[in-house]
């Protein structure tokens, strides 16, 4: 039961992993950038998924998969244009089909009735496909003539001759061991995904090999079975290598074939039959990787090429050739294309195997952390361990010193790598992202493109999986609220079809993704209005453009007009902007009236390590980020004005900004500080306001491990989080937005928002 | 209050069984904890004091690596604040999930007792310590309350 558990689990996941290659290949496919591979490997993740499926008896999901293969099938074979109108069906399908595979997973109903509907799509494209195609099915069921085009594949005629390879000159070098191997496949071998060729070259693999192929049982091109095996390789091999080993090589096929392996002790000579470039040329083709061989290709060569090449590399009507011919009485045999994909995917992956054997290995994410944790407490002792050495009077040049610093840079680079292995690709989240966008494009009617950039950035795992929500809100806020519809859009004169564009970077330690919707931008004069009206802001407030913009951040606000299914429920951006926020990142906008929207959301790569500048406030060490962080400066007296009770400006060149008084803000002192005593942070908060934080002094800067506080304590405002430093004392980390917005004068209606948000 | 005092943290306690605590002094009083929800007993080390916290919140520690908040358990209970000596220990104790520490002057003893022992606490004792205290005990002449942790951090509504 536990490995019949095991095994779902596995192919559920394989099944994400078809999922996502099945929407990738048909966005390539919708852009135009569609090569047969990329039909193959979009056939290939259906068939996979309507496999696995019947292994497991979901028959919703086989039924449906089966269809849809079918139809995939006809476009494979270029029976079936891919024009939009097709990919559009096939994108729908594809999103059935996960749901399918979630139905089957978490169990609850599927949509029935979307999915009949799309079957009877995708059936009509069959239809249509073969309305098309002049219908040759008798033709070739019947095996009379050779006289369809596709049929004909020009060996009707073709005498076959045995052949014989010297391949000392290409093959590895032959050792004492001779021996010769009687090779005759069964068809159940090919059956079971295993392909002669492949034999042979693991066979070539072991030394010098003369391989003669008897082809006197091949029948005549009209009573050939497609799926039959007609071929036996004698093969005179010469190696180095004991018996067991050229046994070895059998292991997989020996009950598929009959298989005769002999000692000979005489040196084979003279069987040499043809020496010609051509089966030079074979012989590097069967050697050749698997990738080399695109399949499509083999018919028209064995159409155009001597015809002993096209025997020698095709020693069997494979399936290939036998979906090649027209067999619309079952285009999607599924055991056909079955043997045909489980090579194609074999080959991949085989050859993947080959060239980097176990590239990845699959981690319980548990023991990754537990280890990054224990990695952490190695970085704090480690610069306790220097300090108290230091302190203990070490001197700066001895060799404990160097060891202390070798040792430093040996933590930092584990510390590196462990935290490596967390980082992931944002690909997993951008690649939900074109299905939401077609299903909010179409409820709310409005035609719109996804573009996607820098979809390789990696980000730490817990980054990504958080990030999932907040974008998706974001999406569908550009789509529902900044995209227009198509006719406004015609009337404004832009394109119908509205473009998002969301965009992953690294920049300056942190990632950076930018939403960005070519719409009709934030309509301030409304969304003040909205503000006012739900008692946002006072009436009278002077907003700037900058400010208004970030109205739609504050609770309760939404501009829908009417609640619709999308957005637009009261749980608007201050929702998303909590959520970044708690992640350590911050969001802004930025707004052109008429040409769209952006939003970008900031975020720390990871959520277990900050660049911090250490400062001292009062008699506490308090490490304050660096993202923050603009400038540093020491305020002149001439440069710090009163500005009313106790708040304070700082000028800083020609502007002035708020004074904030850390120690205060804290706690820490109730007595104003003396401005000119210590040194002053220019900050920026998420808004893009500047302050000037006041310390006491600054001690340096340094990279610390972010402890939680809520673990087992709970939210202090003002604080993001603790860490522990080299004197192994906690030392709090300062949440400057939060900070920063306490400290405004009381009535600012930015403070409600900000606390709350810091609550 | 009934005279039984509820299961504590640990369901294994059998009532009939006995039980054991360790008894620790605040000024001249002596308090006691169930001995299964104490962690570790450690020396005093200085708190980084935490803003805007209560004021019996001493702050937080490291404890090889975790953060752990530190309880004044004399003010929590509404009596003047400790003044933190070298010679002052902190009590870890676990309720749930959570970690802290427990600022008392000096652990005193580990107690085994059954829980006919424990007696409710009296009626005059005031609602903070009423909230705190499970029951009251007499051992040798000396008069033991027994804390329920559950209660001694702040509460915090969970994060949204």
């Amino acid at each position: 039961m536990d490995a019949m558990a095991e095994i779902r689990q596995t192919f559920f996941e394989e099944c994400a992993e078809q999922l996502a290659e099945l929407e990738a290949g048909l966005l390539a496919i919708e852009n135009g950038e569609a090569d047969s591979d990329t039909v193959n490997a979009v056939f290939r993740a259906v068939h996979s998924i309507k496999g696995g499926a019947g292994a497991f008896c979901l028959d919703d999901l086989v039924h449906f998969a089966h269809v849809f293969e079918t139809t995939l099938d006809e476009m494979r074979s270029g029976r079936l244009d891919s024009s939009e109108k097709v990919v559009k069906i096939m994108l729908r399908s594809a999103d059935a089909l996960a749901d399918l595979v979630t139905v089957a997973r978490d169990g609850g109903t599927a949509d029935a009735e979307r999915n009949a509907g799309l079957i009877d799509e995708l059936k009509g494209l069959v239809a249509l496909a073969k309305g098309e195609e002049p219908p040759a099915p008798t033709a070739a069921a019947g095996g009379g003539a050779s006289d369809g085009p596709v049929y004909d594949d020009g060996m009707g005629d073709i005498d076959f001759t045995p052949v014989a390879v010297d391949l000392s000159d290409l093959m590895g070098i032959g050792g004492d061991n001779k021996f010769r191997i009687v090779f005759k496949p069964s068809p159940r071998m090919y059956a079971k995904a295993n392909e002669a060729n492949r034999v042979l070259r693991d066979v070539y693999a072991l030394g010098e090999a003369k391989v003669s192929c008897n082809t006197s049982e091949v029948p005549h091109l009209t009573a050939i079975d497609p799926e039959g095996a007609y071929l036996t390789f004698t093969i005179e091999l010469s190696t180095a290598e004991p018996e067991e080993k050229v046994r070895e090589v059998f292991e997989f096929v020996e009950f598929d074939c009959d298989l005769s392996i002999e000692a000979i002790h005489d040196a084979p000579d003279g069987d040499i039959e043809a020496d010609d470039p051509d089966i030079a040329e074979i012989l590097a083709r069967i050697r050749a990787t698997p990738d080399d061989e695109p399949t499509p290709a083999k018919t028209d060569e064995a159409e155009e090429e001597a015809p002993v090449a096209a025997k020698a590399n095709q020693p069997e009507p494979e399936p290939e050739q036998a979906k090649a011919a027209p067999q619309p009485a079952k285009p999607a045999a599924p055991s056909a294309p079955a043997a045909a994909k489980a090579d194609a995917a074999g080959d991949g992956k085989g050859g993947a195997g080959v060239g980097g054997a176990a590239q990845t290995i699959r981690v319980d994410l548990e023991r990754v952390d537990r280890l990054i944790d224990l990695v952490g407490e190695l970085v704090i002792h480690q610069v306790m361990l220097s300090q108290r050495a230091y302190q203990a009077g070490l001197a700066r040049a001895s060799d404990v010193a160097v060891g202390f610093d070798e040792l430093e840079q040996l933590t930092r680079e584990i510390q590196d790598s462990v935290m490596a292995i967390r980082a992931q690709p944002v690909k997993s989240v951008f690649q939900r992202l074109p299905r939401l966008v077609r299903e909010v494009a179409d409820i709310s009617g409005k035609q719109v493109r996804l573009v996607t950039e820098g979809e390789w950035t990696e980000v730490d795992k817990t980054v990504i999986e958080r990030l999932a929500d907040p974008l998706t809100h974001m999406i569908r806020n550009a789509i529902d609220h900044g995209l227009e519809k198509p006719e406004d859009r015609l009337a404004a004169g832009k394109a119908e079809e509205g473009v998002v564009r969301v965009a992953a970077m690294h920049r300056s330690g942190r990632i950076v993704i930018e939403i960005s919707d070519d719409g009709a931008g934030i309509n301030r004069k409304r969304v003040k209005e909205i503000a006012i009206k739900k008692g946002l802001v006072p009436a009278e407030a002077n907003l700037s453009d900058e400010e208004t913009d970030n109205l739609i951040f504050l609770p309760g606000f939404s501009t829908a007009d009417k609640i619709s299914s999308l957005s637009g429920r009261g749980v608007g951006m201050d929702v998303v902007k909590r959520s970044i926020q708690a992640l350590g990142g911050r969001v802004s906008i930025a707004s052109r009236p008429g040409k769209g929207s952006t939003f970008t959301m900031s975020l720390p790569l990871t959520l277990a390590v900050l660049d911090g500048m250490i400062v001292s406030v009062g008699d506490q060490t308090v490490v304050v980020p660096l993202t923050a962080i603009i400038e540093t400066l020491q305020p002149k007296a001439s440069e710090v004005k009163s500005f009313g009770g106790d708040a304070r400006l700082v000028q800083v060149r020609d502007t002035f900004m708020p004074l904030v008084d850390v120690a205060r803000e804290l706690g820490y002192s109730h007595e104003l500080a003396s401005a000119t005593g210590g040194v002053a942070i220019l900050v920026e908060a998420e808004n893009g306001a500047r302050s000037a934080l006041l310390v006491d002094g600054i001690q340096g800067q340094r990279q610390v491990v972010i402890k939680s506080l809520e673990a087992n304590y709970g939210r202090v405002p003002g604080i993001a989080a603790a860490t522990i430093l080299g004197d192994g004392r906690v030392a709090l980390i300062l949440d400057v937005d939060a900070v920063v917005a306490t400290s405004r004068v009381e009535g600012n209606f930015f403070n409600s928002g900000m606390k709350h948000a810091a609550e | 209050m009934t005279t039984v005092s509820p299961p504590l943290n640990d369901n294994r306690s059998d009532p009939r069984s006995a039980r054991e605590l360790i008894a620790f002094c605040i000024g001249e009083q002596e308090f006691c904890v169930d001995i299964m929800s104490v962690r570790e007993i450690r020396g005093w080390t200085q708190a980084t004091p935490l803003p805007h916290a209560p004021s019996y919140v001493n702050g937080v520690i490291n404890l090889r690596g975790a953060v752990l908040p530190i309880v004044d358990l004399a003010a929590r209970l509404g009596f003047p604040r400790t003044v933190p000596t070298a010679r002052s220990v902190i009590i870890v104790v676990r309720v749930e999930q959570q970690l802290f520490g427990l600022l008392v002057d000096a652990v005193s003893d580990i107690l085994t007792i059954t829980d006919e022992l424990l007696q409710p606490t009296p009626d005059l004792a005031s609602d903070l310590a009423k909230t705190f205290v499970r029951g009251v005990m007499a051992i040798e002449g000396r008069m033991i309350s027994l804390i329920a942790t559950d209660n001694v951090l702040p509460q915090f509504q969970s994060a949204a």
